[in-house]
């Protein structure tokens, strides 16, 4: 047994992590990050190959009415405050990104003709659009090249990482947390890290999807921080990313969409708003599968202008990897699951109380994919932007997490405490025989991942898939049986993702409408009773409660105005004309 | 399918795909001091091993075991 201390413990050294570790750092801080891969290396963070999104007046953006756009396409869900936390703040992590010596592709002169030309008004081959870029600014980034200079930096400073050491639980007595426990890769051995102030930051849930490069992010910081008894918030609200079928990992995607978008239906009909959103799935539901990316409408512009993005951002490699042939005018497959269990960036997580992302327990703090800042709602159009919301959450983690630690005295461990935290710990590589975690996690997945139960729900699918979880995470769950440390972090994953299941599964159920990503079949139209988010806790007894929290009124829409004009009409899926065609009602 | 196995007459052991591995796919086998994929099935086909090998000693495919199945065909 291995035991550490630190005035403050970062858990995942992703884009948060690293900036959370960096800022309580600087704010005088003993830090440690542990993640159960290398810290910088790994999470959403190292796959994320778009654009860093920025606000900044000085190119032209006008702050009203990007707010006024990101709220009504939040559908009013989402919390202003850190709506304007972004619009404030964004700008600056970008700066630090450029101190911290993070490489970018376009030199900054470029970034803003290549903004302006591609993405604000008319694109390189000249459609005009209203993508939802076009209210804040974006900056291309090189693959794999944030968080890894993040973390050189990080280390320069004197943050110390802990790589491959797979984080289990939280220590918590009395609403208190004081660090965490977890176990290295290799050895297996039990490691228990005392910390004054813990900053949660270990990314989103998925289900190990065939897709996205996301087989590591398994909800393990909403899995602790609800046994731990944090609130939670946000999990009916889906990830709409799709890839093509041939090779859903690939991370070049953005590399071609924003050039040439021409996703058909079995009718030729093209797909609205590019995609990102229940398009995909309400296509294939309403009978007019398989959805194709067809490159034979494309114009010689068209062509151009993927070159232009292929020459200034491409990886030739990646490209090749995939066997995508622009110029020969071949039809791709497309799926719409391949980030099938995620909830929207920023949505779900930890219940931030005040903009320090404090949770509910003494000491422990949230940020990025794990802190549910509902900075932009039930997302109408997407995709949302991760990046700089997970830089802006976790700068404001670390530091008051540091603050915190210097004000507090450090907590012992008592007694018995320690057996029965390595008990939970380690209670599968005990075990002589069980079921196979990667078995658990293909259950898991079956469950889960079809169309019909993750975007386009009804109660009665969901009351079914809830029993199959339930029974999964009662009957297979307590019986599985690792091998090795490695196989040990498998259980410790689906058991992570099970409740994620039931959380999802829950909230879904609870929210009676429809709203931007949250689709219910029974319920197809918003309603203004559920201008409000769902809390998600654990109560004295051990059992999963959920609750209303109302949007506040002064961040409503006023109900009295039309409909189309509270909304993005003209986009919402769950329009009266949208849903005709596209749910087939 | 996913990672193949690696060329160990190229590797030369700096471990680079080991750190670059989200999901532990890789072990570094210290008879050999050469990368070793001790959990092939684990692999999710990202190819960030692939990218950071500084001798191209490893090979991704981009197909999981068998191909994806899609509802719709
Ligand atoms: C394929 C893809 C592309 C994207 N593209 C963009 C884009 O172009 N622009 C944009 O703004 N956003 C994008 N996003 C969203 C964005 O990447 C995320 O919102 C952001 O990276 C979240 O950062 P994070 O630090 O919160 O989490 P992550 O980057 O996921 O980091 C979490 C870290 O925690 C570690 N960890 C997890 N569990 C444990 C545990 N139990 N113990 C120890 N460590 C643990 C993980 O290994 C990981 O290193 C994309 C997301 C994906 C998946
Ligand atoms: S392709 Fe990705 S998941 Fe597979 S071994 Fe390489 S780094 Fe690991
Ligand atoms: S990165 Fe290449 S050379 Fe380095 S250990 Fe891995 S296989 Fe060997």
């Amino acid at each position: 047994m291995e035991h550490m201390t630190c005035d403050v413990l970062v858990i995942g050294g992703g884009t948060a992590g690293c900036f959370a570790a960096v800022s309580a750092k600087k704010a005088g801080a003993d830090v440690l990050v542990a993640d159960k891969a290398s810290g910088g290396y790994a999470g959403a963070s190292i796959m994320a190959s778009g654009f860093w999104s920025v606000f900044n007046p000085d190119w032209g953006m006008d702050y009203d009415a990007t707010l006024c756009w990101i709220n009504k396409n939040s559908s009013y869900l989402n919390n202003r405050d850190w709506t304007e936390l972004f619009l404030r703040e964004s700008w600056q992590t970008y700066l630090d990104l450029q101190d911290w010596g993070v490489p970018f592709p376009v030199p900054e002169k470029e970034i803003q003709s290549f903004f302006q030309k591609s993405i604000i008004g008319d694109d390189a081959a000249g459609h005009h659009d209203d993508d939802p870029h076009t209210h804040y600014g974006i900056v291309p980034l090189r693959h794999r090249a944030v968080t890894p200079a993040l973390r050189n930096y990080a280390e320069g400073i004197g943050v110390h990482f802990l790589d491959r050491v797979m984080i289990t639980d939280l220590l918590e007595r009395d609403g208190r947390v004081f660090g965490a426990q977890g176990f290295p890769l290799e050895t297996g051995k039990s490691f228990v890290i005392r910390a004054k102030a813990t900053v949660l930051a270990a990314g989103r849930n998925y289900f190990k999807s065939p897709g996205m490069n996301i087989s590591g992010q398994t909800g393990d910081a909403d899995a602790m921080g609800y046994r731990a008894g944090a609130v939670l918030s946000g999990k009916e609200f889906p990830d709409m990313h799709m890839n093509i079928a041939r090779h859903p990992m690939w991370k070049g995607n953005g590399e071609v969409y924003p050039a040439y978008f021409q996703f058909e239906d079995a009718m030729g009909r093209r797909l609205p708003n590019r995609g990102f959103d229940l398009s995909l799935a309400s296509t294939i539901h309403a009978g007019y599968g398989p959805i194709l990316w067809d490159f034979g409408k494309a114009t010689e512009n068209d062509l151009r202008a993927i070159d232009e993005y292929l020459k200034k951002r491409g990886n030739p490699k990646e490209i090749e990897r995939v066997g995508l042939d622009p110029r020969g005018g071949g039809q791709y497959p497309m799926i719409g699951g391949a980030a099938a269990g995620g909830c929207q960036e920023h949505t779900a997580g930890l219940w931030p109380f005040d903009t320090d992302c404090a949770s509910n327990l003494t000491g422990l703090y949230s940020a990025g994919d794990s802190c549910a800042t509902w900075v932009w709602g039930a997302i109408v159009q997407g995709p949302p932007p991760g990046l700089a919301p997970a830089a802006i959450t976790g700068k404001r983690a670390g530091k008051a997490a540091a603050r915190f630690a210097r004000a507090s005295e450090a907590v012992e461990l008592e007694g018995s405490e320690l057996g029965v935290f390595s008990a939970r710990a380690f209670r599968w590589l005990e075990r002589k025989s069980g079921y196979d975690p990667r078995w658990v996690i293909q259950l898991l997945q079956n469950y889960m991942m079809p169309w019909y139960v993750l975007h386009i729900k009804s109660a009665e699918r969901l009351t079914s898939t809830l029993e199959l979880v339930r029974f999964l995470r009662g009957h297979m769950i307590p019986r599985m049986k690792a091998a090795d440390p490695h196989e040990l972090r498998l259980a410790h994953e689906a058991d992570n993702m099970s409740l994620n299941a039931e959380m999802i599964l829950r909230s879904s159920r609870m929210r009676e409408e429809s709203r931007g990503w949250h689709f219910r079949e029974d319920f197809p139209s918003e309603r203004d009773e559920w201008l409000a988010w769902v809390l998600i806790r654990k109560d004295e007894n051990g059992e999963m409660v959920l609750s209303r929290a109302p949007v506040p009124e002064q961040w409503r829409p006023s109900v009295g105005t039309a409909y189309a004009s509270r909304w993005l009409a003209w986009e919402h899926p769950h329009g009266e004309e949208e849903q005709k065609w596209q749910y087939g009602l | 399918m996913a990672i193949r196995p690696v060329d160990s007459e190229r590797c030369i052991g700096c471990g680079r795909c080991i750190r670059a591995c989200p999901v532990d796919v890789i072990r570094l086998d210290v008879d050999t001091n050469k990368a070793k994929t001790i959990y092939p099935e684990d692999c999710m086909c990202c190819a960030c091993c692939e990218d950071d090998c500084p001798v191209g000693a490893i090979y991704v495919s981009p197909e999981k075991h068998d191909p994806l199945m899609v509802s719709w065909r």
